[in-house]
């Protein structure tokens, strides 16, 4: 299956090549800037369609889909994107320790005294220690609101 | 090399740099006996702190935080029989059954002396090779390196392991074209951009890096379900015994250090081979010559058996540093890491390195020295106190490891969009580990990428042509030597089919 999609992205890769635009003349130069993407794809290529017919190992079987625990890593997943979002707007401490705070009760731990000390402190830290000891400019709408 | 030595020891020995060694020796065994965390994370890591540093500097943090994270591989090895690295897993064989006799201790003794001696032995090969490597190497031309980088790329395939070849080879095309996104360096032109202002710059390296190592080992971890084992508890707890060796106990280590630590720097100066293979090969080549008595030992708590991958695994740490400190070439993914370091320091390691930025080439090579003095002085002692990190629970350590990822990438760009992509990369790498993909040939292919690329363009320009792959006598050989190591496993595979029919006709 990983091979029918490496397959599939060489030549999505091997197209998007062909379709990078050149200055006139670089058509007759020995390397020009689709050249080597152009390569790559090809040889991409190569390699996904040897792993597709060539006999496997059986290590893909091996895997243990059910027991895997899916939930936890996709809403890590997902705070990491809402992290991202806010870092800038509400800012980076309120950010920070929604992200930490979140993190933490989502990967099951439910002592409220563990969950505020690993995550509002060490917000408050790295940031002191960026902007206040290092020099480091942050967007922070919420420390400029508290007049910090 | 005396001059450069005393240049070294002026640099390394600086009040400051002395403390980024013990300062890195000490983050890397905390972050490598992290269950899921090895050494190119904990380097990666480390990568955004060191952007104001001095390169020297940033150098001397990163190599202590190397052999801190072997170190700390090895102590998580040993006493809980969950090795973070490749590199320490045959460390494991023998450490985890002394640990369990209740010699835990003792075990972390005998890793640390020979890690200290292996590197110690290896940094002074290095100290003779790498300059004698550097001046060889000032006569290469575009041709030579871009054939040299053909040759690195294929060895990380195919010492990849069994049936891994392929797949090591897709992970180098995907690395390769990642390199690819962004401006074209020579003309200009926007490639695989999709119209995005954002990725005009290409894919920073630090990014994927840390999406690809740190992120997606401490997601694993969870979608793994990986808990704090009842050892790691023990361990914890302290109960590990004495960390005293016996005279009697060195006289056997001595010869088993000695031998290891030669075959350890050699394979490590190979590209593509490292510690993992030099501490099979070690461990594999000391069973087979140990005494009859003996060989039955090893798998049980041989003392031998533990030295002998300690010994060779740290010698070839130092070896990956010729290729990359001499060639510019990184010989594996953690070198990959250290080159692409380097590079957004300014710095462009190579044999020039040796001539133009003598202060970074020599205090590299001399903090390795001083980092394996700090490993044993001030790392074994505390041992039993840093071992208490394994119990720490994960559901506080992954959202603080992922905090630092996000973090330590954001601030460098300060674009939110950094952080988006590095999440997607990381899911990427999740699905292509859970597939069976190695993620250190694609970042080997990603470093190397634009580098191949620039080269091949001059080649081209100076030879006029492809002729420079077989005028020019170095290249030629480079690129035989590359497809020796490209047919190998076909015609391993050629053989094993025959021998399937041979043996299908005879029965």
């Amino acid at each position: 299956m990983s091979a029918l999609f490496f397959l599939a992205l060489s030549i999505a890769y091997y197209l998007g090549a062909t379709g990078i635009e050149l200055y006139p003349g670089d058509e007759e130069e020995l390397i020009n800037a689709q050249t080597f993407p152009k390569f790559i794809g090809v040889m991409a290529g190569i390699f996904s369609f040897l792993i597709l017919v060539l006999p496997a190992k059986g290590e893909e079987e091996k895997i243990d889909w059910a027991g895997f625990d899916w939930v936890r890593p996709v809403l890590l997943c997902a705070l990491m994107v809402v992290y991202g979002l806010t870092i800038k707007w509400p800012g980076f401490f309120l950010a920070t320790s929604f992200f930490l705070i979140c993190g933490i009760l989502v990967l099951g731990e439910r002592r409220w005294w563990a969950v505020l000390v690993a995550s509002i402190p060490v917000a408050a830290a790295f940031e002191f220690i960026l902007a206040g000891l290092l020099d480091i400019y942050i967007e922070d709408p919420f420390v400029i609101w508290l007049g910090l | 090399v005396i001059e450069g030595i005393l240049i070294g020891l002026t640099t390394a020995l600086t009040p400051t740099n002395l403390m980024m060694v013990v300062v890195g020796c000490f983050a890397g065994t905390f972050i490598g006996m992290l269950p899921g965390l090895g050494p190119i994370s904990a380097i990666a890591l480390m990568i955004p702190i060191t952007y104001g540093f001095d390169p020297s500097t940033g150098m001397i943090l990163m190599a202590g935080v190397y052999y801190g994270a072997i170190f700390g591989g090895s102590t998580s090895s040993i006493l809980i029989n969950a090795p973070g690295v490749a590199g320490t897993v045959a460390t494991s064989f023998d450490g985890y059954p002394m640990a369990r006799a209740g010699h835990g201790g003792k075990a972390l003794a005998v890793a640390a002396y020979a890690s200290f001696s292996g590197g110690t032995i290896a940094a002074i090969f290095l100290l003779i090779a790498a300059p004698a490597l550097a001046t060889v190497a000032l006569s290469f031309q575009s041709s030579d390196y871009f054939a040299l980088m053909v040759l690195g790329l294929t060895a990380v395939s195919a010492f990849a392991g069994r049936g891994q070849f392929l797949k090591a080879m897709l992970m180098v095309f995907l690395g390769l074209g990642l390199a690819t996104v962004g401006q074209d360096t020579s003309s200009d032109v926007t490639r695989f951009t999709f119209g995005s202002i954002d990725l005009l710059d290409g894919i920073s390296f630090l990014l994927l890096a840390m999406a690809a190592f740190a992120l997606s080992e401490a997601i694993m971890t969870v979608l793994k379900r990986e808990k704090v084992s009842e050892a790691a508890v023990q361990a914890a707890a302290g109960k590990m015994g004495s960390l005293k060796v016996t005279r009697e106990e060195a006289k056997i280590m001595a010869p088993v250090i000695g031998r290891s630590s030669v075959l350890g720097f050699f394979i490590g100066v190979l590209p593509g081979a490292g510690a993992t293979i030099a501490s099979f090969l070690a461990y594999g080549m000391e069973r087979s010559i140990a005494p009859r008595g003996e060989k039955e030992k090893f798998g049980q708590g041989s003392l031998r058996g533990l030295t002998a991958p300690e010994t060779a695994n740290n010698a070839a740490c130092s070896g990956s540093f010729v290729p990359l400190l001499t060639l510019g070439i990184p010989g594996s993914g953690t070198t990959a890491v250290m080159l692409g370091a380097l590079i957004s320091y300014g710095v462009q390691p190579g044999p020039m390195l040796f001539t133009d930025r003598p202060e970074v080439f020599w205090a590299v090579i001399i903090s390795m020295y001083i980092g394996n003095v700090v490993l044993l002085i001030l790392n074994l002692p505390l041992i039993p106190y840093i071992a208490r990190l394994l119990a720490l629970p994960s559901q506080l350590l992954v959202p603080l490891v992922l905090f630092f990822s996000l973090c330590g990438v954001y601030l460098v760009s300060f674009n939110t969009f950094d952080i988006q992509m590095m999440v997607a990369f990381a899911v990427g790498a999740i699905a292509l580990r859970l597939f069976g993909y190695s993620m250190a040939p694609m970042i080997l292919g990603f470093v190397l990428g634009r580098m191949m690329e620039e080269n091949l363009r001059r080649a081209l320009e100076i030879h006029d042509g492809y002729n420079f792959l077989w005028e020019r006598p170095l290249t030629l050989g480079i690129m035989i030597l590359t497809a020796i190591i490209l047919l190998a496993p076909v015609m391993q595979w050629f053989k094993a089919r025959k021998s399937v029919a041979t043996a299908g006709e005879g029965g």
